[in-house]
């Protein structure tokens, strides 16, 4: 009998993959990896994002990723050689470079696009997949005109950009039938970003200050270090403080059809996190990192939750296409962060 | 006969359905839910791989699947039909402390080598197989852009340079592949006293260094050091051995995401400057050889070197120096090698 039930609560995303046990995914993934000379860098993938997937509970059922190696496996091949075309003719031919950066550049809406798209439509949860459908000219829009303007008005249009790019990507996501939707935040970001840009701007002067007033020399060696070794610290509490309230502010606009989306990440415990992650992945030559990920993950998905109205049991899916990975393995080299 | 519990989704809609699943010996599977009741057969169902201990999906024919984590349930099913041996091999691997030890040796060993053998090697050969024209391109478009960065025009006496150029052309007339080598004088606020060898045979020395040198011996052994980068091709070396090691930090760590970007950087980096104090060591080595059979003694590079050393500490914007720990041990070995 399926539960009709009748739920107002706030259910909050939960993840139970253990850092021991990732460790050694994680390992034999790097093993297997250089002994396949890359090859296998595919199927790691897969069992990596499987395993953070697959451990990641809402009101007790799992999420899925689904795509299968060989897909990746091709995308990462036919981006590395696009890559390496590019590397090369930056010496062989100015005309050949200059033509395939301006085509990186006009297909960067089209890579952002089919990215999205390979992962959504590879996600799955109870069995219903979600989905993408932003269009390429819209993309074009927010990812090439915004940035444009952006530079025109001297990073003064910054903020509106942000919102329009989270909400392209927001209002174009579905889980199966069901729309994804972003109320628009474009005054709470500026707010947000000129407060950071404030305290940046403070902490820049006073460093300023500090290395005028220590002046130059051997004397100076010692103090200039510990000051600027203070400063990375406050940089990393700026850069904390406009990634949780960014994150938290977008999240907490969105909602998954009637259903509202909540988000409360905390500056000092992501600050930490992120601080303990970087110390611990230095200090152990890398060997830390499957716990850095795993950590990092369980409290923000912890800080997730779905104000659920009324009935979370009829979803529907919709129809399932093929997408392949060529998109999601570009961004991937490209190093793009959708920053979701 | 075995049996477990799970969640049964049908893929049309959202909802969930507890059911009982029995696999019979003869392969028939038996789905029992509160008003439902399906029939398979194993040999119809597909199996997600074991990772971990995660649950796992049973996708059925026609698209409807089942959810547990009664691992141990379905691996005992899945041994009895004989599905998926290569993926429960990747999980006997990753599931043993011993072999992820093992695998932990041997991936430093294996990283340990490629760094100190393999990238060196592979680049040789790879620099051997780049063609002549290739080299004038990078070398043209490496001076092209020094010369838009960081270099103004020479302003040194022509009759200096022209005692310089004969001296560097007397230097490596008789050196094998030495046909394209030309020096190049460029002046430089920003580099201060320096010199730099390019893949296609140019050496650029800056206003500064001449101008440093208390003897023309003094800028020649510079000009060996640099003759050294030439002869050992250093500088296609380089780009082709930090490309690779790119690649292999790159591959290592590949599906690591933002948070550790500074641990993909950092053993990039690291392993960079290895390569380049090795080629600086290579290059005084030769540059002394050189030296030697030009009967200049290698005091004169021990002093050259002090001085440039001493002129960009005074400068303060030490970057080059500063980035190079080894000069007072260069120093301190070329000494060495005086009779």
């Amino acid at each position: 009998m399926t539960m009709q039930n009748t739920d107002f609560r706030l259910h909050s995303l939960e993840f139970r993959g253990s850092a021991g046990e990732f460790f050694k995914i994680w390992l034999v993934n790097i093993l297997l990896t250089l002994l396949t000379l890359g090859i296998y860098s595919a199927w790691a993938k897969i069992r990596t994002q499987r395993y953070l997937y697959g451990n990641t509970y809402l009101f007790g059922s799992s999420f899925e990723y689904l795509a299968e190696p060989l897909q990746i496996l091709k995308g990462r091949m036919i981006a590395a050689a696009f890559f390496g075309l590019f590397i090369l003719s930056e010496y062989y031919s100015s005309i050949l470079y200059g033509i395939l950066f301006i085509g990186v550049i006009l297909l960067t809406p089209l890579i952002i696009i089919r990215s999205m798209r390979f992962n959504l439509a590879n996600t799955a949860y109870r069995n219903i997949r979600l989905g993408f459908d932003g269009n390429y000219r819209s993309a074009l829009l927010v990812f090439m005109g915004l940035p444009l303007l952006v530079s025109l008005t001297a990073g003064l249009t910054y903020p509106y950009f942000v919102n329009q790019w989270k909400k392209f990507l927001i209002d174009n996501s579905r889980y199966g039938t069901m729309h994804f939707s972003m109320r628009a935040a474009t005054p709470e970001l500026y707010r947000i970003y000129l407060s950071a840009g404030a305290a940046f701007f403070v902490a820049i002067v006073a460093f300023g200050f500090f290395v005028s007033m220590v002046g130059k020399g051997q004397a100076a060696a010692v103090p200039t270090v510990v000051f600027g070794v203070l400063m990375l610290h406050v940089l990393l509490l700026i850069y904390g403080y406009m990634t949780v309230n960014v994150t938290n502010l977008i999240i907490n606009h969105s909602q998954l059809h009637t259903h509202r989306l909540t988000c409360n990440l905390e500056i000092g415990q992501y600050c930490w996190l992120v601080y303990t992650n970087v110390l611990g992945i230095i200090l152990s030559f890398g060997l830390l990192t499957p716990w850095a990920i795993i950590r990092l993950k369980r409290y923000k998905l912890s800080c997730i939750a779905i104000q659920v109205d009324g009935d979370f049991e009829r979803f529907v899916a919709a129809e399932s296409e093929k997408i392949d990975a060529i998109g999601e393995e570009f961004s991937d080299l490209l190093d793009i962060d959708f920053g979701l | 006969m075995k049996k477990l519990r799970a969640y049964y989704y049908d893929g049309q809609n959202s909802g969930r359905q507890e059911v009982e699943v029995h696999f019979f010996d003869s392969g028939d599977v038996h789905i029992q839910g509160e008003n439902l009741a399906l029939r398979y057969r194993f040999a119809d169902m597909r199996l997600d791989p074991r990772i971990g201990n995660m649950a796992r999906h049973l996708h059925l024919p026609g698209g409807a699947q089942l959810e547990t984590a009664d691992n141990d349930t379905l691996d005992a099913v899945a041994r009895t039909f004989d599905h998926g041996i290569v993926q429960r091999l990747v999980h006997t691997l990753e599931s043993s402390w011993g072999v992820a030890l093992a695998a932990l040796v041997l991936t430093a060993i294996m990283l340990w080598a490629g760094i100190e053998y393999g990238v060196p090697v592979a680049a040789a050969w790879a620099a051997v197989g780049i063609p002549e024209a290739a080299r004038t391109k990078i070398g043209e478009e490496s001076l092209h852009s020094l010369d838009n960065i960081w270099l103004t025009r020479s302003t040194l006496d022509p009759r200096l340079r022209q005692r310089l150029d004969l001296r560097f052309r007397r230097l490596t007339e008789t050196l094998p592949g030495s046909r394209g080598y030309r020096l190049a004088f460029r002046d430089s606020s920003k580099l201060g006293a320096n010199a730099i060898a390019l893949p296609d045979g140019t050496v650029v020395i800056t206003d500064a260094l001449v101008k440093l040198a208390g003897n023309d011996e003094q800028i020649v052994a510079v000009l060996a050091h640099e003759i050294g980068h030439l002869q050992h091709d250093h500088g296609l070396r380089s780009i082709l051995q930090n490309s690779l090691t790119a690649i292999i930090v790159a591959v290592t760590l590949g599906d690591v995401t933002s948070i550790s970007s500074v641990a993909v950087t950092l053993p990039t980096l690291l392993v960079e400057a290895r390569y380049s104090r090795q080629f600086e060591w290579e290059a005084d080595a030769y540059a002394l050889e050189l030296l030697k059979s030009q009967a200049i003694p290698a005091l004169r590079f021990a002093e050259m070197l002090e001085r440039m050393q001493d002129s960009h500490r005074d400068d303060g914007d030490a970057d080059y120096f500063s980035s190079h720990p080894g000069t007072q041990e260069r120093i301190a070995r070329i000494r060495g090698q005086e009779p």
